[in-house]
């Protein structure tokens, strides 16, 4: 399904999110190299990094497809060039009520900064009226509150959701991510899957298969080419000794004695009925018959 | 700087990364030695560095950089460290007046209410910019740390456009690097410095985040640290995979081993 969107499925506002632990600005550059390879115009309003860092991983043949307004290097006007710095965050606005030349693929990279920085209302209402065929915007889920990202949900008509897929390895390029996808069909059919990718630069995301581990541990050169198979780990696959009791040896351990447990035929085994004992008295000894405690008063 | 910590994160002085957001960050424990370990090594790797420091003298970073190999007042001397000492200008900005004609500031923003950042990143542009005579590498600059900025009053958003225009400027367009301290804490009410704190851990490309040990104080283990990779795309390699060690701080070196492989426990 992801890749269906890549490929031009997705209309309207595409919601890419993502987190500190699963970044999604790779997902979203292969959205605009499949765009860009289809031959339709797309604007890129970038405010957190440089064009040189997004255009990093497009194809060069698809490159002039891709236009890009600088938002990065001067969003606030600190460096005084006059209109051409304060327009930064108002030609975003500009770029979504009127298709700037006719675009087809407007993106965002990313939304967060710009809610960081206007009125929320604001930028929901220009989403909102936003008339463009295909718009992708990325944002920062963990920077929002849960009631915004609910908003911007409902606006949307696709929604990604990244993750990584076990305790960082979702950050590296390559490696193993899990997408939830959400997507409001134009009959008003709501479609929702959740599939595991890998994306390489450049490249649309290839879907992969839940990863499933095999009963026995992977080896550790087994664990990086399937990141996801430690899931299902079996520590008792490759043991040398069987630590599990069958019922007839279940019985029998049962049935053991305990070694300090008084049956009455143990106690007659210990307790020894007869014997006498033997004493020499030593030559410094003072043997008295007589009981010592004749002279109590009891 | 830590002969360890390079072999671990592949680095070099002999030849610096550039263009690199370094986001160092804590949980814990004090993450300080990650500041003094780039300070160093940017020094001997002949970057011009200019250092943002708010939280100590300059003192007490000379007396842990000698213990490294760096002298600083040299360093400065020579002109390839700015030093912006942040307990002495705040002293200058609320006690004393203002200069008549010259530079603002840079702390400025502490008198007034409601200000941002732009003459401390204007200092740190001026500073970092080379001029004809320059004969350094790349550009570094060195924040400790940035968690006390919001301290200080300022909104997060302001601390974020300071950092934006910083990497704007230093990384993009001087191809140099930046490096940041900032603290963080688990369960914390502080909504707005754990919202500074993951804003920066988006835009970095690369993470080392120093913790203390969940099971508490240790003699032997003085803490964990993650490095994490991200940024532009590259091809995945191991280098790319987030990897976690423990470590000892000692007086002139710090010490990184495996979870469970310390000496100690051996």
């Amino acid at each position: 399904m992801l890749g269906e969107l890549v490929a031009g499925a997705a209309e309207g506002l595409v919601l890419v999110e993502d987190t500190v632990d699963c970044e999604g600005r790779s997902l979203l550059q292969s959205f605009v190299a499949a765009a860009a390879c289809r031959g339709e115009c797309v604007h890129v309003f970038g405010f957190e990094v440089s064009e040189e860092e997004f255009r990093g991983c497009l194809d060069p043949r698809a490159a002039p497809q891709v236009q890009y307004h600088d938002s990065f290097h001067d969003p606030l006007g600190w460096s005084g060039v006059g209109l051409e710095a304060l327009g930064a965050q108002e030609s975003w606005f500009q770029g979504l009520r009127g298709t700037p030349g006719g675009a087809v693929t407007v993106v965002v990279d990313s939304l967060s900064w710009i809610l960081l920085r206007q009125p929320s209302p604001a930028v929901c209402q220009a989403l909102a009226g936003a008339r463009v065929q295909r718009m992708l915007v990325l944002l920062h889920a963990d920077l929002h509150p849960p009631g915004l990202l609910g908003v911007l949900r409902s606006l949307a008509r696709v929604v990604v959701a990244l993750a990584s897929t076990s305790q960082g390895l979702g950050v590296g390029r390559g490696s193993l991510h899990l997408a939830s996808v959400f997507q409001r069909m134009r009959a008003g059919k709501v479609v929702t899957k959740k599939e595991y990718y890998t994306l390489q630069p450049g490249f649309p995301p290839m879907s992969v298969e839940e990863p499933r581990g095999p009963m026995s541990p992977p080896r550790d050169d087994d664990t990086m080419a399937h990141p996801g198979t430690w899931l299902t780990f079996d520590p008792r696959a490759q043991l040398t000794f069987n630590p599990g009791v069958s019922v007839e040896q279940r019985q029998v351990r049962d049935a053991m004695p305990l070694p300090f447990h008084f049956s009455p035929c143990k106690k007659l085994s210990v307790l020894d009925q007869g014997g006498q004992i033997y004493y020499e008295p030593d030559p410094g000894d003072d043997l008295d018959d007589e009981d010592p405690d004749d002279d109590l008063d009891v | 700087m830590f002969v360890e910590l390079n072999e671990l994160l592949h680095a070099s002085p002999e030849r610096p990364e550039q263009g690199t957001f370094t986001l160092l960050r804590d949980t814990r424990t004090d993450g300080s030695f990650l500041v003094h370990h780039f300070l160093s090594f940017y020094l001997k790797a002949g970057c011009k560095v200019c250092f943002v420091a708010l939280i100590q003298s300059f003192s007490h970073y000379n007396v842990v950089a000698q213990k490294l190999g760096v002298s600083l007042p040299a360093a400065k001397e020579r002109g390839q460290l700015v030093f912006l000492e942040g307990l002495k200008s705040c002293f200058e900005v609320l006690f004393k007046e203002e200069p008549p004609t010259g530079q603002p500031n840079p702390l400025q923003f502490i008198r007034e209410g409601g200000s941002n950042l732009k003459a401390l990143y204007e200092f740190v542009r001026t500073s970092l910019t080379p001029s004809e005579s320059d004969s350094w590498k790349c550009p570094v600059l060195l924040v400790d740390d940035v968690s006390v900025l919001l301290s200080l009053g300022m909104r997060p958003v302001d601390v974020l456009d300071f950092i934006h225009y910083c990497r704007a400027t230093v990384c993009s367009q001087l191809k140099g690097n930046v490096v940041v301290l900032v603290h963080s804490r688990e369960d914390s009410d502080d909504t707005e410095n754990e919202l500074v704190v993951n804003a920066l851990c988006h835009q970095s490309n690369l993470i080392l985040w120093a913790e203390g040990l969940a099971t508490g104080y240790c003699k032997d283990i003085h803490g964990q640290l993650k490095i994490i990779p991200r940024g532009p795309a590259v091809l995945s390699t191991e280098r790319d995979l987030p990897r976690t060690y423990q470590y000892k701080i000692q007086d002139r070196n710090v010490t990184f081993f495996a979870r469970g492989m310390s000496a100690a426990v051996l």
